[in-house]
Formats: structure tokens, C-alpha cells, sequence
């Protein structure tokens, strides 16, 4: 589409264009226009938003309850981390740190294929903790309890803070446009059949195992990046940074914000940073704050913040929420897909 | 070697009391619950101030953090899982995470990270064929078998049958004059109790912590998983099969692979056998 | 050569004998597919489709034998299905759950042209898919969420997708319950037109007899898992052992 079409579309479309523009203009000239401590709060909005692409694949699309992603993250700090201090260049070392943590994904996935509801959630939360114990144990690449540093990227001619954004968002731009185009392509429609419709899946000639593990494979390599990403955040990297903290971080990125939805994890972040920054010094309080979000989130609003503006947008009611495949009925069906 | 199998034991007593407490809930109302341990976390706490603070005596202090965990199980069950039980799983699922989190951060912010130790009438210890046995492990023992005996025996009670029938079809048992609600409201009170019985055998023989329940709670899915998540004596048996197994990798390994042994077990157990090793049924559809 | 055939199918569920050696041979243009309610037809949709593994049988398509166990393969070879309740994804679009019975179809590698955009498949995907539903008045409504749309709608829908890759043979399970009798014109007369055109195999499962009369000139009836009569819509409903399953059983009337 050419510029001059953009131009003669229609007046919203054009103020539409005139947003995005304005918008991208704001988040590039950010390291001038705010405190290097805003920066930095922007720069986890964008890592953990980018983390929260991942579970817009997996919980959102696919429809599997997966509680490993802190787990990926970790795998994927600790991985380029190691890499960078043996030598490897930054960007070489996090897309192998995010291939490594596909392969876990994989690894998790081929049981989860077989499991659904709970007792994936419980082997995919087994698997977190798992990663903790190796982390904690594999002290020649992640120094063990003691952690290990981190070394900083910094891009020629700009300073740490300022590279540390530009590489933060520009990864979570090109994660946001990938996730986006999967929505929309034969993987994004295959990915919510099996979710929605998964005894119909097969018919279509579409299998949901693979389509299942290619879910794990992709969201965990999302999680990889995110993790290499973070911690040029975090600067030291300790094994209890990736705990049940984080993994409830990410529910209430995921429900709050509205894991089917691309905008979902980039809502539920900010709300994240922001409570994680206003709450840091009460511990507690904050960990009882995110519960009762999560739970009120849940209880009012299933499908996240993101998904207010379609709701008060459609006049007719939004469409119903995925129902759950059949648990009965059907007989015939229900045995055949055993 | 026996006193690794009987710490082995009084610890796998916790797990089978935990899982027996999930199972019971997830055959009478289908719902996995996250939040298990934590319900018996809180009331375990009590208990502890009751003593500890309030002076109160072992046999008073003790039915009232029962009382209270059955009464916190029932309230959690009415305000947060009942509402939405007719969403999808995925739902019920995270909102019992959400539960979870939130009596942690509450008994984190009551008493704060530090360990406690419930005092109990049952210290000390006896030799039996030149091998110390604590009192303790002899109580943990005991409550676990109590427990799975008086569940065996409560589902076949009517109200245990009706419970069954639930689990498997909500909307028959509500045609033929069940009450769903009793049913529902009776499985969460007793595995209150339950949760927090292991809670309570926990803190007075080893330590009291905020993180008890976490620990307990990943143990007990371990526990319920092995025991394919249908059978009581699977369950049980199950617990003790992993408190054994800890405790001699513990001793005979090293100290970190009594950690990891759970957390493998969980994630060989489902990509093996589904069902669990002593499951009869078929993975429940979700 | 038939397009589709079963010989001496038997499937059991546990010790419950749902089909009994069943043999079917499904040739082009539309064959129905009738008996009362738990006569294992569905089952014999399963059957063809590779959802069921028949203890004793087999299947074959265009002479070719069938590996049980393996619904996707058996899709891809050109047998699509529907289901008796639509199963489409509520969220997305009419034309997007459509596109989901073509995406099979894409050449292998076909994913990553298909993300970049450069896949002439899915544009020809996208193609067919508004072609079959501006032939089933369907159009309109091809950007509406799937989930919008009315029960009847929904199952045309399906029908639409099952269509759309051109399979050589189309399993239709009820397509016409549930639906008002100007929904029913609305599937029946494109699904006529497209099948005569394409040379189909279409096997109908179907309660409303008039319509199967109407539709198939060949009708083969289920009872108890055995094929009782096998021929033309006249002759199988006065077949005697038809009229008595029907009447025993007390499910459905003919009304012409």
C-alpha cells in the first residue's frame, strides 16, 4: 500500500496512521525526553510485555495452561549471559539462549501434548521449579546461589541506558509484529482450532499434537529473548529471580491485560512495572495486591483489559468466551478422540 | 537405613494427607485446587498463635485451627470457585492460584517470614530394637492412616456416594434431588481440615514456615499424580512412596537430589503414565 | 470404482458391539446414510475419517486402503467431515474458520511464505474460500466472528469448510437438524450444484427423510450396526426389517 493510498483512506484510518506515527516517534526519542530511571521502568514494560507475547501463543491461542515461562526466561538469561562471557556477540548469543530455551519448550511440550488442563499446569509449574534446582546446582554457568553478572550492551555512540531501551524495543517491536502476523496466518487459525475445536482439528488435516509443540517451541523461544533481554535489566542474575514471583507476574500480565489479545501483555505489564515499582519495599503487601488482581480479573473481566474496547465498542454482546472441549456427550466422538 | 525409612514415612504422611485433600476435592467438584496447601497453611498459623501466644493448652488449641481451617476452606469455596465454576477449567484453575497467593502474602504479612515451631504434647522419643522413634512420626503416621481409613469409609457413606456422582455428571445427580451445593460445600470443609492437619503435623515436628505450603503443595500434586488423582489409597500410598524415596536419595545421594526427586518424579510420571502409577481411570478431560 | 469402500467394518467400545461388518460402497453423487438414533452411523463416519480403529475391516478410497489411527492423513487424502454440533472457532472470522479447512492444503514450507506473505496458496486459499461462500450466501458475513452467527448458519459454515480444499469425498453428519426449512434450501441447492460439478462422493447422515429422498438417489439403512437394506430412497423405506426398525424404535415418520 502506498503512502498516498494511506492518505486518501478514510479520516479515521489517517488519525489512526497519524497515532502509530506520533507514537513510534515518542518511543524512539524516549532516552531524551525522560529521567534515566523512567527509562528503565520503560525498558522492563517492554521485556515483560515481550515475555507476555509468549503466553498470548500458548494460554491465549492455543488454550494450554503452560507455568513455565519464568522457567524460559531464566534458561534464556542464564544462557546468553554465559554466552556473551565467552565471547559471543550480544544478538548471536540470545537468539541461541531463546533456541535453547525452545528446546526445553519442546521437551515440556511432548508430555503436555498428552495432558491437558491441570496436569499440565502442574508438569509445566513442576518444570519451573525444576529450572530453579539447575540454576541453583549448575554453578560453572550461572555461579549457583551466589548468582553471576551480567555484562551490559552498549550500542557505539549511545550510552548504557540508552541501548539498553533501543534493544529492549526493538525486540518487543518485532516480537509484537511476528505474534501479530501469526494471528492472522494459517498457523494463528490452526493454533485456535485446536483450542476451540480440537476433536474437528484432525479433520481439517491439521494435527493438534504438532501444532501443540510448535506452540511450546514458539512462546518459549519468545521467553529465551525475553530472558536474554532481562537481564541486561537485571545486571546479576540469582536463581530466585525466576521463581513463583515472576510466574504470578505473568498470570496477572496474561489475565489482566487479556492473553488473546496482542495489546493484552503490553496493558498488563505496565500495570505490572508499575505496581512492582510502587510496592517494591512491601514485599507482602505487593504479593497480596497481584492476588487479588488476578482474582478480580478472573472474576470480572476473563478476557483482560484488552478486550474493554471491543466489548464497549460491538453493540451486540462479545462473543462468547472458547468453550471448553466436550468433557462428555457426544459418545461417539468423546471415544474416538481418546 | 530405618530411621531414613521412617522420617521417610512421617514425612510422606504430610504428602498423602495434602493429596488426599486435593483428590477429595477434585473428585467431588472437579476443581484442581492450587490453593490446598495454603488453606491449611493460615490455620496452621493460628494454632500456633493460640498456643504460643494466647497460652492456650495443645487440646484446645488444636479443634479451634481445625474449626478455622474448615471454616476459611468453605468461605474461599463460596466467594471465589463457586462464581465462576461455570467458566471453563482454565478459569478455576488460576483463580485457585489467585487464592493461593493471596493467604500466602496475608500469612506473610500476620507473622512474618521467621520459622515457628508448634509446641506439642507429643515430644521425645523411644528405642525400639536400638533404633530411636519419635513420637511425632508415630502421631504423622497414625493421623495419615486415620485419615485415609475415615475417607474410604465416608465414600461410601449416601453423602459420599452423592459426592462421586457429581464429580462425573453435574447435571444428573441435580435431577434426582442432590444438592450440588452440600455436596460442594462439605468436600472443601473436610479437605480444610485435612490440609490443615498436615500443616499442624509439620509445624510441630519440624518447622513452620510461610513457604510450608508451597512445598507441601507441590509434594501433594507428586503424591495425588503417582496415585493417578482418583484413588485414595493411591494417594496415600503414593505419599509415603515419595517421602521414602526422598528421604534415602537424601541420605544416600546427596542433599540436593531430595529436592529434585519430587519435581522428577511429577515430570515422569505424566509423560509415562498419565494416569499415575496406581490409576485405574483415564486422564480427566479438562 | 467406488470413491469409497468399507468391508466387513466391526467396531467394538469395550464389550459394546457398535458396528458388525458393515461393507458400503459410496460412488459419486449423494448417498444417505439412515437408521434410528445408536444404529453406529456416526460411527461409520469415524470409521472413514480415521478417528475409529475397527477390529476387523477395512476402508479404502479409490480403491486404495485406509491406515486406521490417522484422521489427519486420511483429511489430507480428500475426505473431509462435519460434525453434528458445528465445531468452527467462535472468535474468528466466518472466512478465517473457512480458510482453516484449506490450510492442509498449503505446500510444505508453505507456513513460512504463508507469514511473510508472498504464498500464492493462501491467496488462491482466500480466493476459493470467498468463491464457496458467495455461492452459499454466506458472503456477507465472511468478517463477522463465526460465533455471531445463527445455529443454522454455523453449519453452513462447515459445510463451506468442509468444501473448500475440493475433497473427492464429503462425509455429512446431520446437516440439516436443527436447521429451518430456508436454511435448509440455502445448503442443499449450492451443495447440489458443487457436487455435481466436482464429481463428489457426498454420504449423508440424516434424520429428515424427505430430504434424503429428495437428495439421494441411493440410501443405505443402519440398525444395530448392520447395513439392513442398501438401494434406491423407495426401496429401502419399504423394505420390511426398515419399516419395523423404524416403527420399533418409534423415532421418525415418513411424511411423503
Amino acid at each position: 500500500m502506498t503512502p498516498l493510498a494511506l492518505l486518501s483512506g478514510s479520516p479515521r484510518r489517517v488519525a489512526g496512521v497519524a497515532g502509530a506515527v506520533a507514537a513510534a516517534l515518542v518511543l524512539l526519542a524516549l532516552p531524551g525526553l525522560v529521567n534515566p530511571y523512567l527509562l528503565f521502568q520503560a525498558c522492563l514494560v517492554m521485556v515483560t510485555a515481550t515475555a507476555g507475547l509468549g503466553l498470548v501463543l500458548i494460554m491465549g491461542w492455543s488454550g494450554q495452561i503452560a507455568l513455565s515461562q519464568a522457567g524460559f526466561l531464566g534458561v534464556g538469561a542464564y544462557a546468553t549471559t554465559y554466552l556473551v562471557a565467552q565471547g559471543w556477540a550480544w544478538p548471536l548469543a540470545a537468539v541461541t539462549a531463546g533456541l535453547v530455551a525452545a528446546l526445553f519448550g519442546v521437551l515440556i511440550g511432548l508430555p503436555a501434548t498428552r495432558l491437558r488442563g491441570f496436569y499440565l499446569a502442574i508438569a509445566t509449574l513442576a518444570f519451573a521449579e525444576l529450572m530453579i534446582r539447575v540454576f541453583v546446582e549448575a554453578t560453572p554457568v550461572t555461579g549457583g546461589i551466589a548468582g553471576t553478572a551480567v555484562q551490559a550492551v552498549v550500542l557505539p555512540g549511545i550510552d548504557v541506558d540508552g541501548s539498553r531501551w533501543y534493544l529492549c524495543l526493538a525486540v518487543a517491536a518485532v516480537t509484537t509484529a511476528v505474534v501479530m502476523r501469526i494471528g492472522r496466518v494459517g498457523l494463528g487459525r490452526r493454533l485456535r482450532v485446536v483450542r476451540d475445536a480440537e476433536i474437528a482439528a484432525p479433520s481439517l488435516g491439521v494435527s493438534p499434537m504438532r501444532t501443540k509443540l510448535l506452540a511450546f517451541a514458539l512462546s518459549a523461544f519468545i521467553g529465551g529473548i525475553a530472558g536474554a533481554l532481562y537481564a541486561q535489566c537485571l545486571s546479576y542474575l540469582t536463581p530466585e529471580i525466576f521463581d513463583m514471583g515472576l510466574l504470578i507476574e505473568f498470570l496477572v500480565i496474561a489475565f489482566l491485560g487479556g492473553v488473546g489479545y496482542v495489546a493484552g501483555p503490553f496493558l498488563g505489564a505496565v500495570v505490572v512495572v508499575v505496581l512492582r515499582d510502587l510496592l517494591q519495599d512491601l514485599g507482602s503487601w505487593q504479593r497480596l495486591v497481584y492476588g487479588l488482581i488476578l482474582a478480580l480479573a478472573i472474576a470480572f473481566l476473563p478476557r483482560g483489559l484488552a478486550s474493554l474496547p471491543a466489548r464497549l465498542r460491538a453493540r451486540r454482546p462479545a462473543p462468547p468466551a472458547p468453550e471448553p472441549p466436550p468433557v462428555s456427550g457426544q459418545a461417539d466422538l468423546t471415544g474416538a478422540a481418546r | 537405613m530405618w530411621q531414613q525409612i521412617i522420617s521417610g514415612l512421617q514425612a510422606g504422611s504430610w504428602y498423602s494427607l495434602m493429596a488426599l485433600a486435593m483428590v477429595l476435592v477434585l473428585k467431588a467438584t472437579d476443581v484442581p485446587n492450587f490453593a490446598m496447601a495454603e488453606l491449611g497453611l493460615f490455620p496452621a498459623f493460628c494454632t500456633w498463635a493460640l498456643i504460643d501466644g494466647a497460652h492456650l493448652s495443645w487440646w484446645l488449641a488444636v479443634p479451634i485451627g481445625l474449626l478455622i481451617g474448615v471454616a476459611l476452606s468453605v468461605v474461599v469455596e463460596r466467594t471465589a470457585i463457586r462464581p465462576i465454576l461455570a467458566e471453563n477449567h482454565f478459569a478455576t484453575v488460576l483463580m485457585t492460584i489467585a487464592v493461593f497467593v493471596v493467604i500466602n502474602a496475608v500469612v506473610q504479612l500476620v507473622w512474618g517470614s521467621e520459622p515457628r515451631k508448634i509446641d506439642s504434647p507429643f515430644a521425645g522419643s523411644f528405642t525400639v530394637a536400638g533404633q530411636v522413634v519419635a513420637y511425632e512420626q508415630l502421631l504423622s503416621i497414625a493421623a495419615g492412616l486415620a485419615v485415609m481409613a475415615g475417607l474410604i469409609l465416608f465414600f461410601r457413606t449416601p453423602l459420599g456416594v452423592r459426592m462421586q456422582a457429581i464429580a462425573e455428571d453435574r447435571v444428573t445427580p441435580r435431577l434426582l434431588g442432590v444438592s450440588v451445593t452440600t455436596v460442594f460445600r462439605t468436600s472443601w470443609a473436610l479437605a480444610g481440615a485435612i490440609a490443615t492437619i498436615a500443616l499442624l503435623l509439620q509445624g510441630q515436628a519440624s518447622l513452620l514456615t510461610d513457604q510450608n505450603g508451597s512445598g507441601l503443595l507441590i509434594k501433594g500434586f507428586v503424591a495425588a499424580t503417582l496415585g493417578g488423582f482418583s484413588s485414595i489409597t493411591g494417594a496415600f500410598v503414593g505419599g509415603l512412596a515419595l517421602g521414602v524415596a526422598e528421604n534415602l536419595a537424601g541420605a544416600y545421594i546427596s542433599t540436593s537430589s531430595k529436592t529434585a526427586i519430587a519435581l522428577l518424579a511429577i515430570v515422569v510420571v505424566l509423560s509415562i503414565k498419565p494416569q499415575g502409577l496406581f490409576g485405574r481411570h483415564q486422564v480427566r478431560e479438562v | 470404482m467406488n470413491a469409497l469402500e468399507l468391508s466387513g467394518i466391526a467396531v467394538r467400545f469395550g464389550g459394546n458391539e457398535v458396528l458388525k461388518g458393515v461393507d458400503l460402497a459410496v460412488g459419486t453423487g449423494f448417498t444417505g446414510l439412515i437408521g434410528p438414533n445408536g444404529a453406529g452411523k456416526t460411527t461409520v463416519f469415524n470409521v472413514v475419517t480415521g478417528y475409529v480403529r475397527p477390529v476387523a475391516g477395512s476402508v479404502r478410497i479409490a480403491g486404495e486402503p485406509v491406515r486406521a489411527g490417522r484422521p489427519a492423513v486420511v483429511a489430507r487424502r480428500g475426505v473431509r467431515r462435519t460434525f453434528q454440533t458445528p465445531r468452527l472457532v467462535a472468535e474468528l472470522s466466518v472466512e478465517a474458520n473457512v480458510l482453516a479447512g484449506l490450510d492442509a492444503g498449503l505446500p510444505p514450507g508453505g507456513g513460512l511464505a504463508d507469514f511473510l506473505g508472498v504464498s500464492r496458496g493462501a491467496r488462491t486459499a482466500r480466493e476459493r474460500a470467498r468463491e464457496l461462500l458467495d455461492a452459499f450466501g454466506l458472503a456477507a458475513r465472511a468478517a463477522e466472528p463465526a460465533g455471531n452467527l445463527p445455529l443454522g448458519s454455523q453449519k453452513i459454515v462447515e459445510v463451506v469448510r468442509a468444501l473448500a480444499p475440493r475433497p473427492r469425498i464429503v462425509l455429512l453428519d446431520e446437516p440439516a437438524a436443527g436447521l429451518s426449512a430456508a436454511d435448509v434450501d440455502r445448503m442443499v441447492a449450492p451443495l447440489a450444484e458443487i457436487g455435481e460439478r466436482d464429481e463428489l462422493s457426498i454420504l449423508i447422515i440424516e434424520h429428515d427423510l424427505e430430504l434424503v429422498s429428495r437428495l439421494c438417489p441411493r440410501v443405505a439403512a443402519l440398525h444395530f450396526g448392520r447395513i439392513l437394506a442398501d438401494g434406491t430412497p423407495a426401496e429401502v423405506l419399504a423394505h420390511p426389517d426398515v419399516v419395523k426398525a423404524y416403527l420399533g424404535a418409534g423415532v421418525a415418520t415418513v411424511d411423503s
